[in-house]
């Protein structure tokens, strides 16, 4: 590296102060008349927008969120204890912005697009405003690809699209996060960017999520925009806003994105706080009147773009919080319905075992199935319908009277698909490996095991596949359907795989 | 300021407009009043005390309407200004009232911050540059200001056009701080 003397940079700097532009700056300002909680009133700034970015004094950002007749109320990003009342605050004309592009991948974030990692600035040439319109009808095209997430009980039962707004809901513990850190963990190799948001989570479980994504090699496609619950309100509002920015800069360059919001209740709840404090009136749960369009905004800019526009998608995971499955509470009807379908976690599935807790009964899926592969799909849709009559005949069942051989088979399978549903965490499977287990529980090849000796059958079941059957999955892998040659194979492979095992366990026991 | 008063200022000078009423004989009944109110105490309790009955104060009002000679239209607003129990505040609504109609013949108040004294002959100058700026009528006021080092800042509105030395200082600083 060259050495720069000392009086070179005096000659720079004599230079650029002989340059400096000596014109009069022009600036609208307004004064602080009031402060308190984050938010600040203000006088003047006659001519200031709507979500306008506003410049505090010691490099303070603020966002003006109403605009009254003599006043303007304004959040403020950042440390308020240092303002003063009587500071005056500049008008910036822009609208609040994060860095996007390349240099984001693998970064944790905060709200505004500061790295709060330890590896130094993001190397970023452009940034996005964190409020866009989302794409027109025109823009877009129906959503066929698939967005896997690995768990086979949601990809072959609510099989999500790119493209797609899936809501994850449940009580809390019920494995909401564990979904989404799979399907991160899944997507290593799809060529599809995961953008996880934590909004006003524990900064402790902010830093457990990047130390599994880590450790699972899953940080090289994804980003990490962090508001923690320590945060001001403000931060926690635009979080969501700045995540999605970030994924639409890759959506708008031909590629693919995952936005995981977790979770919008907390952000909700951030915005009640910032309303309230503004004076807003208060409506239901005490939510301001706008808070369905604070999530409606922020979900239709996930879309599948056409092909004109370049075809890149941008699928949004948004998490909802109930409180003691109250799903008609205010926000989980809002979010309900404006997802394409949402994904029900249980308290009692979960602490009875069945991980991932997906109720499948209440789960749907609105527009996934047209991206699902086919032969997932034609698995599933069996599984689907097994399930639910299962669940019929199990509730009758509880009466404990006698019950005819067919009934009790229908019985028996529904355990063992259950307990087929189930699934390790950070443990992702390939769409071929799911139709494989699948096709074997819904023809019946697990009727004759234990339920508790499934999970061993299925981790042989893999093994076996990739050692002896490779040419009967490289054929699935082509077709991508079961055709009747393919299902012909997988019968004799799962009657050889089938009477192994049950050598095996007689010579275990 | 409350948002109520800039209703009261508009609502008179709508009325002032309308009947197009003499505004420097209603500016110094207005000053006369002003007077009277900063000055005694009593009065100021007795009109923003509820426990008045509101006839009362206004045959108070009218009493003293006797010696001031208040317009019938400025006697109205006082009138009504003590009915709506908001006479406390006939301060601002007498500022807000004058800023209204100042904002309605065309003349905007400027703020003109100094380093130094300004002579007659620089002053004029300046005044005239600025109304070419403002495109209106203007009002100046002159502060001084030594810590603006020297140059002006003039502020018309929420517009602050920034001349001043201090204010090109810093922005070099956040230029080098920023390069």
């Amino acid at each position: 590296m060259a050495q720069i003397k000392a009086d070179e940079i005096t000659q720079l700097l004599r230079e650029q102060i002989a340059n400096y532009d000596s014109k009069v700056q022009v600036d609208e300002v307004g004064t602080i008349t009031s402060l308190g909680d984050g938010i600040a009133r203000l006088h003047g700034l006659d001519k200031v927008m709507a979500g306008e970015l506003l410049s505090f004094p010691h490099g303070i950002a603020g966002l003006a969120l109403s605009l009254e007749e003599d006043s303007v109320g304004a959040v403020i990003l950042g440390d308020y204890t240092e303002l003063n009342e009587g500071d005056e605050v500049k008008r910036t004309g822009t609208i609040l912005s994060v860095p996007v592009g390349e240099g984001m991948i693998g970064r944790v974030v905060n709200a505004l697009g500061q790295p709060i990692d330890d590896k130094g600035p993001i190397a970023s040439q452009s940034s996005l405003p964190i409020e866009r319109l989302a794409p027109g009808i025109i823009d877009r095209q129906p959503v066929r690809e698939p967005m896997a997430t690995g768990l086979k009980a949601i990809d072959a039962m609510i099989p999500i699209g790119r493209g797609q707004r899936e809501l994850i809901i449940g009580d809390r513990q019920t494995g909401k996060t564990a979904v989404l850190l799979d399907t991160i963990i899944n997507n290593a190799k799809n060529e599809l960017i995961c953008i996880y948001c934590a909004i006003g989570q524990k900064r402790s479980s902010i830093a457990q999520v990047v130390q599994t994504l880590t450790e699972a090699g899953a940080m090289g496609h994804t980003v990490i925009v962090a508001a923690s619950a320590s945060e001001p309100a403000p931060m926690l509002y635009i979080a969501p806003y700045a995540a999605c920015a970030i994924g639409e800069y890759f959506r708008d360059s031909k590629r693919h994105a995952l936005v995981m919001y977790d979770d919008l209740s907390k952000h909700a709840m951030a915005y009640r706080e910032i309303s309230l404090l503004l004076r807003r009136p208060p409506g239901r749960e005490a939510y301001p009147g706008d808070v369905f369009y604070l999530h409606s905004r922020l979900l239709e800019r996930a879309s599948k773009l056409s092909n004109k526009k370049g075809g890149g998608s941008l699928t949004a995971l948004p998490v909802i919080e109930t409180q003691a499955g109250d799903v008609s509470a205010y926000i989980p009807t809002n979010v309900i319905s404006i997802t394409d379908g949402q994904i029900f976690l249980e308290t009692d599935l979960f602490n009875s075992g069945v991980r991932p807790a997906v109720n499948v009964g209440l789960s749907v899926s609105r527009v996934g199935f047209s991206a699902a592969i086919k032969a997932v799909k034609q698995v599933g849709a069996t599984l689907k319908l097994d399930l639910a009559q299962y669940r019929e005949l199990a509730a009758f069942a509880q009466f404990g009277s006698d019950l005819d051989p067919l009934t009790q088979k229908q019985l028996n399978r529904g355990a063992r698909l259950t307990e087929l549903l189930k699934q390790p965490q950070f443990q992702p499977l390939t769409w071929q490996q799911q139709t494989v287990i699948l096709f074997a529980g819904t023809q019946g090849y697990l009727d004759d095991f234990q339920v508790s000796d499934i999970r061993a059958f299925e981790v042989g079941l893999y093994k076996y596949f990739e050692n002896a059957q490779t040419a009967l999955l490289a054929d699935l892998t082509k077709k991508k359907a079961l055709d009747d040659d393919l299902r012909a194979r997988l019968h004799a492979a799962l009657k050889e795989y089938a009477e192994n095992f049950k050598a095996e366990l007689a010579a275990a026991k | 300021m409350a948002i109520f008063v800039a209703r009261y200022a508009r609502a008179f000078a709508d009325v002032v407009t309308q009947e197009k009423l003499d505004t420097a004989a209603l500016d110094r009944q207005l000053d006369d009043f002003l007077a009277t109110w900063e000055s005694s105490s009593e009065l100021r309790e007795l009109f923003v005390n509820p426990a008045v009955a509101v006839p009362q104060k206004i045959a108070v009002l009218d009493k003293m309407n006797a010696k001031l000679g208040l317009l019938k239209e400025l006697r109205n607003l006082l009138a009504v200004l003590i009915k709506n129990d908001r006479i406390g505040e006939v301060k601002d609504v007498a500022a807000a009232y004058r800023a209204e109609m100042q904002e309605r013949q065309g003349i905007r108040p400027v703020e003109i911050v100094t380093a130094r004294e300004l002579g007659e002959k620089d002053r004029g100058a300046l005044v005239a540059g600025v109304g070419k700026l403002a495109g209106a009528k203007i009002q100046a006021s002159f502060t001084l200001d030594a810590s603006i080092l020297g140059g002006t800042v003039v502020r018309i509105g929420s517009t602050v056009y920034d001349g001043s030395v201090r204010g090109r200082l810093d922005r070099l600083k956040e230029a080098l701080i920023a390069g």
